[in-house]
């Protein structure tokens, strides 16, 4: 997955950077900064975005680590916060925004963990119940065998109560993590899924689904809660039938889930473009798509309603205490999928906020 | 400074960046005052002309001009890039144009181009724009010239180029057939690709069997036959109640919003009546439950 591994001057002494070298055992480049990265390797790529999938580049970030989830503008957004420790990801979805948002293509894993603990703790010991994940501009876990971060941050996490920690994930690379039972839960582990025939056609180096499902079952076994992400969801021919089968497989090995989102898939212009050169032969941009209130295209709302209602339905039927909402969707399509005010339902209180 | 006689200097079309003639204040400069700005020579057995193309259009075999005379062809391309950027930029085709160029001429090692020619010309040089500007090379004339004509980015030149050259001359003659705009070719293009990606058929076949008026709606109805179909709906019930109901753009949530000017009782009257209208109208309701997607 990694072929080349870049560590800047700032990380070059750090503790953490040696150990990941270690547990590497091949062969490094010290570098200036990121900006020599993109200045003097990027360059040399025709797909520079393919090409840093699979370059890790171990660095010092000075800012803060943790904000509030942004959403967009004139959507519901859940009350979730997230910590960018690392950006970029070394899988290859197709529908992915991360290939027309980064600045940096290499992989930017953050090796200053003293100041991430020490900005966290300052957070934690601060408020009151917050719900915290990594994998918005990453996969939590992709990395997990060279860097053992999600291990790490699970045992900083354990301290405090207040703490519900979800590592959102592709992968099925849940082995390393620690045992939490009697940690009341609080400790999430979620699987973005989709029908098997998006897993393969369009989420490329990712875990296959059954890979996904069996991973979902041992991390359970160690105490974690699983959530689900639908995100996005891709619409073809019998779409509503393969996400409310996917659903049924996963209800019947959990009884009740952490939480479900769902988002339909939508895009930028920018996306389309880099999509169409870098998957040319991609089945997700030939559904029908309108552009929407905050610039970004969506399908066709009746049908995003349609698919979203019968995963609910399903979802609702299997396992009634599971909350299910929607990532950055408007009123109108809670509305109309869910029911009026429906994202103030009680079961979703401790997500909404 | 040099000096040559216009008839001793050979002008290889081959090697022109710019199309089309000079501008009338060029023009107005050149024949009031001659020609100012050497031109860029380059001097192997005989003198080509390498920058200047335009300029020396506008004089006579007899005229002697200034030039700067290079022995090295790539120095001498490397000063007309430099010196067209600093008076007019290229546009975007123009640039991949004068880089291809100054490859096929100089045999340029790509290093050089990537560090030197294209940041010359304003370009980042990386691999994948040199990919993007190499695709250039991959239009047939036809539309190269609709593309530089039109100062199309190069971007949308990258993904024209993947279409056989068979297609490429068949868009492109049917772009000047229809004196398409650039936007409205970019969105013809897009939609023809998607068409003949779901239901096959030839670019010829298509272009063909639209209407000989606006293409763009025609393209747009078979390219998204369900969103069309909505909105014909939504258009339908809208006329019939005289404007008074407007449907969010992308018909979330289904349900309209009606909206009158009120200005005196008399239109709170109308808009009452309106609304008895509207009320009545189980064909809206129909829509607004499929815009819903209640089953």
């Amino acid at each position: 997955m990694i072929d080349r591994i870049f560590v800047t001057d700032a990380a070059h002494d750090v503790a953490y950077t040696k150990q990941i070298l270690i547990r590497h055992g091949g062969e490094w480049e010290r570098i200036p900064d990121a900006d020599w990265y993109r200045d003097h390797v990027e360059p040399d790529f025709h797909d520079p975005v393919g090409a840093g999938k699979r370059h890790l580049l171990l660095d010092v970030f000075p800012g803060s680590f943790l904000r509030k989830c942004p959403g967009t503008k004139g959507r519901i957004c859940c009350n979730y916060w997230v910590i960018d420790q690392t950006t970029n990801c070394p899988f290859d979805c197709s529908y992915c925004f991360l290939q027309n948002y980064l600045n940096t293509r290499a992989i930017r894993f953050a090796v200053n963990v003293d100041d991430l603990w020490q900005e966290l703790d300052n957070r934690f010991r601060s408020c009151g119940p917050i719900r915290v994940g990594t994998g918005e501009l990453s996969d939590s876990l992709a990395l997990e065998p060279l860097t053992g971060f999600g291990a790490l941050l699970v045992r900083f996490a354990a301290d405090y109560p207040n703490v519900t920690l979800e590592l959102k994930t592709k992968s099925d690379a849940v082995d390393g993590l620690p045992e939490v039972h009697e940690m009341d839960g609080r400790f999430v582990v979620g699987w973005t899924l989709s029908p098997r025939r998006i897993v393969e056609r369009e989420e490329i180096h990712t875990a296959s689904l059954q890979e996904r499902l069996d991973a979902m079952l041992r991390v359970s076994e160690k105490g974690y809660r699983v959530a689900v992400h639908l995100d996005p969801m891709i619409l073809f021919p019998d779409a509503v039938t393969e996400y409310v089968q996917l659903m049924e497989t996963v209800l019947e090995q959990h009884q009740q889930l952490a939480w479900l989102s769902m988002a339909g898939f939508r895009y930028e212009t920018g996306l389309k473009r880099v999509l169409e050169k870098r998957f040319p032969d991609n089945g997700i941009l030939e559904g029908e798509f309108s552009r929407c209130g905050d610039g970004k295209y969506r399908y066709l709302f009746s049908e995003r309603v349609r698919l979203f209602r019968a995963v609910r339905q399903t979802v609702r039927r299997r396992s009634p205490g599971t909350p299910v909402y929607f990532c950055m969707e408007d009123r109108a399509t809670w509305s109309c999928a869910f029911g009026s005010d429906s994202w103030k339902d009680e079961l979703l209180a401790s997500i909404m906020g | 400074m040099n000096r040559l006689q216009v008839r001793n200097i050979v002008r290889l079309k081959e090697w022109q960046v710019r199309s089309g003639d000079a501008d009338r204040y060029l023009v107005q400069s050149i024949r009031q005052s001659g020609i100012l700005q050497p031109l860029v020579v380059l001097k192997t057995d005989r003198h080509f002309l390498v920058d200047g193309f335009r300029r020396i259009a506008l004089t006579a075999d007899d005229d002697v001009v200034p030039v700067r005379i290079y022995d090295q062809a790539y120095d001498a391309f490397q000063a007309s890039l430099l010196a067209n950027m600093s008076v007019d930029p290229y546009t975007e085709m123009e640039k991949a144009r004068a880089v291809l160029l100054v490859r096929d001429v100089t045999s340029a090692p790509e290093h050089r181009l990537l560090k030197e020619i294209m940041p010359a010309v304003g370009m980042r040089g990386t691999m994948e724009v040199l990919s993007r500007i190499q695709s250039f090379g991959n239009l047939t004339e036809a539309m190269r010239t609709l593309l530089t004509d039109k100062s199309a980015p190069l971007m949308f030149a990258e993904q024209v180029s993947r279409e056989s050259a068979m297609d490429q001359d068949t868009l492109a003659r049917w772009c000047v057939d229809r004196r398409l705009s650039l936007s409205r070719l970019m969105e013809a293009f897009d939609l023809l690709f998607y068409i003949r990606k779901l239901s096959g058929g030839t670019i010829d076949r298509m272009l063909g069997s639209l209407p000989d008026s606006d293409p763009i709606p025609a393209l747009r109805r078979r390219r998204f036959p369900q969103i069309s179909k909505r909105n014909e709906q939504v258009q339908t019930i809208a006329r019939k109640h005289g404007g008074k109901l407007h449907f969010p753009p992308d018909f979330a949530g289904g349900a309209p919003r009606f909206e009158v000017l009120i200005q005196s009782r008399e239109d709170v009257a109308e808009a009452i009546a309106a609304l008895q209208d509207i009320q009545d109208d189980d064909q809206l309701f129909t829509l607004i439950s499929e815009l819903r997607g209640d089953d």
